[in-house]
């Protein structure tokens, strides 16, 4: 059975970028417009890894990571943010919030995936 | 001066008949002129970014495009070549090249079965030749010793006198008979010898025919060769032809990947006007309590420099150079 994703971001070319390479590596991927859409996508599902931008409207990537890690079934589930955003204080916060890791796009996705690999749950 | 300065400055009811802002802006809001051309450099930013991204993108997909031409060309070449061409006169001559084969084993063992054959004959002609000889030789002894016993019927007969004349008669014929029969004897011996004669031609009839068969092998062998050479032509162009798809293939997956990090210009030019979209809303509430002081302005373009994600925006928000985005920074926590 394939392990899933979840990728949250407002941008759609991001978000099919992303999918396009995590689908090639087998992966089952879901995706969401923002942070609220991301908790509401989740709903007690399990997926092994959540690939969140931080600016996005109506929830933004912190805020949803700090709602996430409240949830105690997703206190251990892996979060990368992906992000424009490079400000050293915000990549703090994330940090503290619990993310296991940032990156700045553009991304390459051959890298993204090395990364993925890293982190996704087994 | 662009399109947005130019409708901020109608708003403003400032003039701007010339590139000057300074010129021509009213004295009371010249204090706003930075904000706007940091507005104007954002968005100028935006539409440098986009129209570069997008060039650079065309540059991609009209090379993924002449990829995937150059795949179709060898896969028609290819196509081509195995309705007509060499290639494959293997391919679709593969059942002439089996047939061919099949006639070169169907020789061989036609050979085979002759000479088998031939040496069956050959055979029981020597052990006949054997069986011959050792009847001549068993008449002849017969003979000796048939002769030895007239010798010795003559000798009683002349022992026995007058009484043993008609039996030294009887004798002497027997001891005829013994030499006939062994001339005959040495007649079929002869004979033998002849017959062992034509045995050793026959033997060398079947080495002429060991040698003919050892041409027929060679010749054999050659033919083999020389399908299998076709054939390994044929897989040789087609191996070929598969290589040169593959590295197409990888070229394209390497454009296509290129184009994959282009595409994400979307997600950064979106960010850099949402940015001055909010900073002109702010605007526009600064503005229906009239002008905005100095002050203000400055609060304003403070609130629209916090507001940047992209180190770029800062740089061009003061006017430096923009900075190439560099690609997959990760770090890991």
């Amino acid at each position: 059975m394939s392990k899933s994703i979840l990728i949250v971001d407002d941008s759609s070319s991001v978000r099919t970028v992303v999918g396009i390479a995590l689908r090639g590596a087998g992966y089952d991927v879901l995706e969401a417009v923002d942070g609220a859409d991301g908790l509401r996508q989740l709903d007690g599902r399990k997926v092994h890894l959540i690939i969140s931008d931080v600016n996005m409207p109506n929830m933004d990537g912190l805020t949803f990571l700090k709602e996430l890690k409240k949830r105690p079934q997703y206190k251990f589930t892996p979060v990368m943010m992906l992000t424009t955003e490079a400000d050293e204080s915000k990549i703090a916060i994330g940090k503290s919030e619990g993310a296991r890791a940032w990156m700045v796009k553009p991304f390459k996705p051959e890298l993204m995936l090395a990364a993925v690999t890293k982190l996704v749950l087994p | 001066m662009n399109a947005l300065t130019r409708k901020t400055l109608d708003a403003l009811g400032w003039h701007h008949a010339s590139d000057s802002l300074a010129a021509h802006a009213s004295p009371s809001a010249t204090h706003m002129i930075p904000l706007v051309q940091v507005w104007e450099r954002q968005i100028d930013e935006a539409s440098r970014h986009g129209t570069e991204a997008v060039d650079q993108l065309t540059t991609i997909f009209v090379g993924i495009e002449r990829q995937l031409a150059e795949a179709i060309e060898a896969t028609m070449r290819t196509a081509a070549q195995m309705r007509s061409g060499s290639v494959t006169e293997s391919v679709s001559g593969m059942d002439t090249a089996r047939d061919r084969l099949l006639h070169v084993m169907s020789m061989i063992e036609e050979a085979v079965q002759a000479n088998h054959a031939l040496f069956d004959s050959v055979r029981n002609a020597v052990d006949a030749v054997k069986e011959l000889s050792e009847t001549a030789q068993s008449v002849e002894k017969i003979a000796q010793m048939t002769a030895l016993l007239s010798i010795n019927a003559r000798i009683e007969a002349a022992r026995a006198g007058a009484a043993g004349q008609g039996f030294a008669v009887v004798a002497d014929e027997v001891r005829r008979l013994a030499a006939e029969s062994r001339r005959e004897s040495q007649a079929i011996m002869t004979r033998v010898a002849r017959i062992d004669s034509v045995i050793l031609q026959a033997a060398d009839a079947a080495a002429q025919l060991k040698v003919r068969d050892h041409h027929l092998i060679q010749h054999s062998r050659d033919e083999i060769q020389s399908v299998l050479d076709d054939v390994g032509a044929a897989v040789q162009d087609m191996m070929q032809a598969s290589e040169t798809l593959g590295e197409i293939g990888q070229h394209t997956r390497a454009s296509v990947g290129e184009a994959l990090v282009q595409f994400q210009f979307q997600d950064r030019v979106s960010q850099r006007l949402a940015h001055v979209q909010t900073s002109l809303q702010d605007f526009s509430h600064q503005l229906e309590d009239g002008a905005p002081g100095p002050d203000q302005v400055n609060a304003m373009d403070q609130r629209l420099l916090k507001s940047y994600t992209m180190p770029d925006e800062g740089r061009i928000h003061r006017g430096e150079a923009a900075a190439e985005p560099a690609a997959s920074g990760l770090i890991m926590f």
